[in-house]
């Protein structure tokens, strides 16, 4: 593991970035927990101040310190991202494993669930069920309902790896043996479709990401928590651009920017490096 | 490819600010200037294409490199097919080669996207006009969202399925001229 991600730092420019970025936000999200003021509350200090030493990133106008502000909003995304990411893996993998390895009716019934919360039109089903929750709208129920939504695809990509999987001899031996579904399934078959859940993960929380930003963007989550989505659309209400408050516009939109961008990187060159005839490429670069 | 996964939003944000704002060639808000008079004329469709022109730059910035990607995949197809090695062997232009042989063939994928991206005209830019404040579907849409106005939003559903099959149909009965393989019996 360790090995492989030595490799392609130093092979990869786009991993180096990805992940040197990533490392620095979680860094961040771990040192937010230094914060010194409550992040919820407003006017915990001095308004529309320019950045100085005391507030690096100088202040907003409903009086909160814009970078302290920013890091805590970066952890929040990263960890909707990852709880939403998490719900929505663990869903498609069984799905897929299960009904790939099975086949025959339950196959049929399931991959029609599937279907049909692949086709379905899911950005007025969140505006929705964000507007009826939006009481009780923590980070943790918005990444429960969005990773509700967000396995599908994967759980049909997963299924046909396993459709071919499942032909190979190993299996047969493993049934031969007496191994259980579930035991075959997870211990013979997983592993072998577990660089493809990394690469779908981090498209995931992308995703993710986009999702949350969007639906607070529209004023649709609960707007007290700071995350990269609820900075803007605060910023945006207090007409940041016309103010010229670059620091408070500019903050929150290069975070997202930014963040995206090395998931994104992360991701293609992962993938890349799963696809046997873009790696003998690489092998033979060098 | 690297702008593909950034939210389209955030891409009109930073327009809003460069091209609005620091540089103000383009108008912040609104679908044509104040007080100008609704009619055909030069002057308000001038007015109309100006207060246009960034929230529909914001979306193809975004989305010009998916169809990039789609018609080059296409394309590198078709330029292995018998006709093309043939057309190159008989020594026509390679302008010629390239319009009347691979384009026109690679350019049907590309069609049915088109048709498919013209239901996300009614829903699909609804962030969009809310950071340019645009009088369009979608701003209409939020603001009956957030009034609870359910007749609103069912007339605006109404629209955008009336407008997404007729755009199928009209690209349905245009493949045939596209296509000569494609008939109508």
């Amino acid at each position: 593991m360790f090995g492989v991600i030595r490799e392609l730092y130093r092979n990869d420019k786009r991993f180096a970035f990805g992940f040197t970025v990533l490392a620095f936000f979680v860094i961040i999200s771990f040192a937010s927990r230094f914060a010194p003021y409550d992040m919820r509350a407003w006017n915990t200090a001095p308004r529309d101040l320019r950045p100085s030493l005391q507030h690096p990133l100088g202040t907003n106008s409903i009086g909160q310190d814009i970078m302290w502000q920013a890091m805590v909003a970066t952890r929040n995304s990263l960890l909707l991202g990852l709880i939403a990411a998490a719900i929505s893996r663990v869903i498609a993998i069984v799905v897929g494993l299960l009904s790939g390895y099975k086949g025959g009716l339950f196959d049929r019934v399931v991959m029609v669930v599937t279907d049909s919360f692949i086709i379905i039109p899911l950005f007025p089903i969140l505006i929705l069920i964000a507007t009826i929750l939006r009481s009780s709208l923590n980070m943790v129920v918005l990444g429960i309902v969005i990773g509700l939504f967000g396995w599908a695809w994967d759980a049909r990509l997963f299924r046909s790896q396993i459709l071919s999987l499942k032909e190979r001899e190993f299996t047969k031996t493993a049934v031969y043996s007496g191994l259980s579904t579930f035991k075959i399934v997870l211990s013979e078959h997983l592993p072998y479709i577990v660089p493809l859940v990394m690469a779908t993960t981090i498209n995931n929380v992308i995703w993710v990401i986009g999702m949350e930003v969007t639906l607070s963007m529209l004023g649709l989550s609960n707007l007290n928590t700071p995350t990269i989505g609820t900075m803007i659309y605060w910023a945006l209400q207090y007409q940041a651009i016309f103010l010229e408050m670059w620091n408070w516009i500019l903050t929150p939109v290069t975070i997202c920017i930014v963040l995206v961008l090395a998931l994104y990187m992360l991701s293609t060159s992962i993938s890349e490096y799963l696809d046997p005839r873009t790696r003998l490429q690489m092998i033979r670069k060098r | 490819m690297g702008v593909r996964p950034i939210p389209y939003y955030i891409v009109a944000l930073v327009l809003l600010i460069l091209f609005a704002f620091l540089v103000p060639i383009f108008p912040m808000a609104g679908g044509y200037s104040m007080g100008a008079k609704v009619g055909f004329n030069a002057r308000f469709i001038m007015s109309l294409l100006r207060h246009a022109f960034l929230p529909i730059l914001s979306m193809v910035t975004i989305e010009i490199g998916g169809w990039f990607l789609q018609m080059r995949n296409v394309a590198s197809n078709i330029v292995e097919e018998d006709y093309v090695v043939y057309a190159e062997a008989s020594g026509l232009p390679k302008a010629k080669i390239v319009f009347m042989y691979i384009m026109r063939n690679a350019i049907i994928p590309q069609i049915t996207g088109f048709a498919l991206n013209l239901g996300f005209i009614f829903g699909g830019a609804l962030i969009t006009e809310i950071v340019f404040a645009y009088p369009g579907m979608g701003y209409l849409l939020y603001s009956a969202i957030l009034a609870g106005d359910y007749n609103l939003i069912m007339g605006i559903n109404v629209f955008s399925i009336v407008g997404v099959s007729t755009a199928m149909l009209i690209v349905d009965l245009i493949y045939p001229l596209l296509d000569p393989r494609v008939r109508y019996q």
